[in-house]
């Protein structure tokens, strides 16, 4: 009977620390990103020869999707998949955009962001042995002066022995760096490994369309 | 004489049956089709070049599409409306994501020309980097809160109970008098992130309720 009034102040202090503890124990979204992720090739549930699940069946939604052979690019996944209707025909490990930024020191207030672009596109261009044009960014990005001569801006052998475009500059290339295949490390375009990247060249016609996501 | 009656008769017919099919022809002129149907909206979306969002309610599950093909699906454990749900099916446009993520600067190498990029990896943004619980904000008036069903420690999860019973009656407190609307999706953290990856505004989001009405 006369305890009640000496247990009550002991109750509302355990109830506070109790929400106190909860909500500063759970309740912080996960928003930093870490820098310090370790690089890791990321697998996919989607292989060579697997049905798309949900694949349209109303009759009027499969008109409008891409007639006969397309590329799907998975960047959260680095996947490249070349499909046709709701078969998966083949998929290889890719690299695409960092998602970084690199600011302009001419001007601080311009600057580069590397991402893939998002959409649907349409291979544009298919070219063997190509060279790269560099831009501005990549010497930036390197610590080295930009060249006034248009001649020392082309570097060969670094795209690989296919290049596929898409448009605004973006191709799907080869890479030196095959180590980082499976990860965010590109400046927007999509990196092949050797033997994927000929047969999507070999596989792949001028103006089939391209689905990034 | 005698055919004048009913000679009449028959003008009369036909010049109601002119007037009254004018009239419904110009009425049907006036008035063009608008469906509200799922398939009529997806389809206008399906013909851009730009990737959306269906989000059904009704069958719980979140589709990333391009051209009318499922790109990746997302399940959801469950979705629910705080106030009143849209009386239709709608497609919105993605305005906002809060909390946002930043791009990651590259400081560029100050006296080490000789380093190659594979010694020294640019660290990227992965889909692990983006936020599991978030607010998607549509301009049209549309607010939807994506959390995760649960967590895995017992105090996070008593926390993150107790964070979104704050946060659906702040919108519940919000929705009174406005008509602004808010839905919340709970997924799967990875399957939450992966959304967040997913969506870029200006992005269009069509969203299905669960007990449409027909229009």
């Amino acid at each position: 009977m006369t305890s009640y009034p000496y247990r009550l102040p002991r109750v509302i202090f355990l109830l506070s620390l109790l929400v106190v503890l909860t909500t500063t124990l759970g309740a912080s979204p996960t928003v930093t990103p870490k820098r310090t992720a370790p690089l890791k090739l990321v697998t996919t549930p989607k292989i060579q020869g697997e049905e798309i699940p949900f694949y349209p069946s109303s009759p009027r939604l499969l008109a409008a999707a891409p007639k006969g052979l397309y590329l799907v690019v998975d960047t959260a996944q680095n996947r490249v998949s070349l499909r046709k209707g709701n078969r998966i025909l083949y998929s290889a490990v890719a690299s695409t955009g960092s998602g970084a930024r690199l600011q302009d020191p001419r001007n601080p207030a311009n600057g580069w962001v590397f991402d893939t672009p998002r959409g649907v596109f349409t291979i544009s261009s298919k070219i063997k042995n190509p060279a790269w044009n560099k831009p501005d960014w990549a010497f930036i990005e390197e610590g080295q002066p930009i060249p006034t001569k248009p001649k020392d801006r082309i570097e060969t052998g670094v795209l690989g022995d296919y290049a596929l475009g898409f448009g605004n500059g973006y191709f799907i290339h080869g890479t030196l760096y095959t180590r980082m295949l499976g990860t965010n490390v590109t400046h927007g375009c999509i990196r092949l490994g050797d033997e994927p990247l000929k047969y999507v060249f070999n596989h792949v016609p001028l103006g089939t369309t391209l689905i990034i996501f | 004489m005698p055919l004048y009656p009913s000679g009449s008769y028959l003008v009369w017919v036909l010049l109601l049956t002119v007037v009254l099919g004018e009239a419904c022809s110009s009425q049907s002129r006036a008035q063009p089709k608008v469906s509200s149907h799922p398939v009529d909206q997806e389809l206008q979306l399906a013909k851009t070049k730009s990737l959306y969002v269906v989000i059904d309610t009704k069958k719980n599950i979140v589709f990333l599409k391009a051209r009318g093909i499922p790109l990746r699906t997302f399940p959801l454990t469950k979705a629910e409306w705080i106030g009143d749900p849209l009386a239709h099916s709608t497609a919105l446009h993605l305005h906002t994501k809060d909390p946002s993520v930043s791009p990651l600067p590259i400081s560029p190498p100050s006296e080490s020309p000789t380093e190659s990029p594979e010694e020294n990896p640019l660290t990227p943004l992965t889909v692990n980097d983006m936020p599991n619980r978030y607010e998607l904000t549509f301009q049209e008036h549309l607010t939807i809160l994506v959390q995760p069903p649960h967590l895995p420690s017992f105090w996070a999860n008593m926390g993150h109970q107790i964070a979104g019973l704050g946060r659906r009656i702040a919108a519940r407190i919000a929705t009174w008098g406005d008509s602004h609307q808010y839905l919340v999706l709970s997924l799967d953290p990875a399957e939450a992130q992966a959304l967040y990856w997913a969506a870029i505004p200006p992005m269009t989001c069509l969203v299905i309720p669960e007990n449409p009405s027909s229009k």
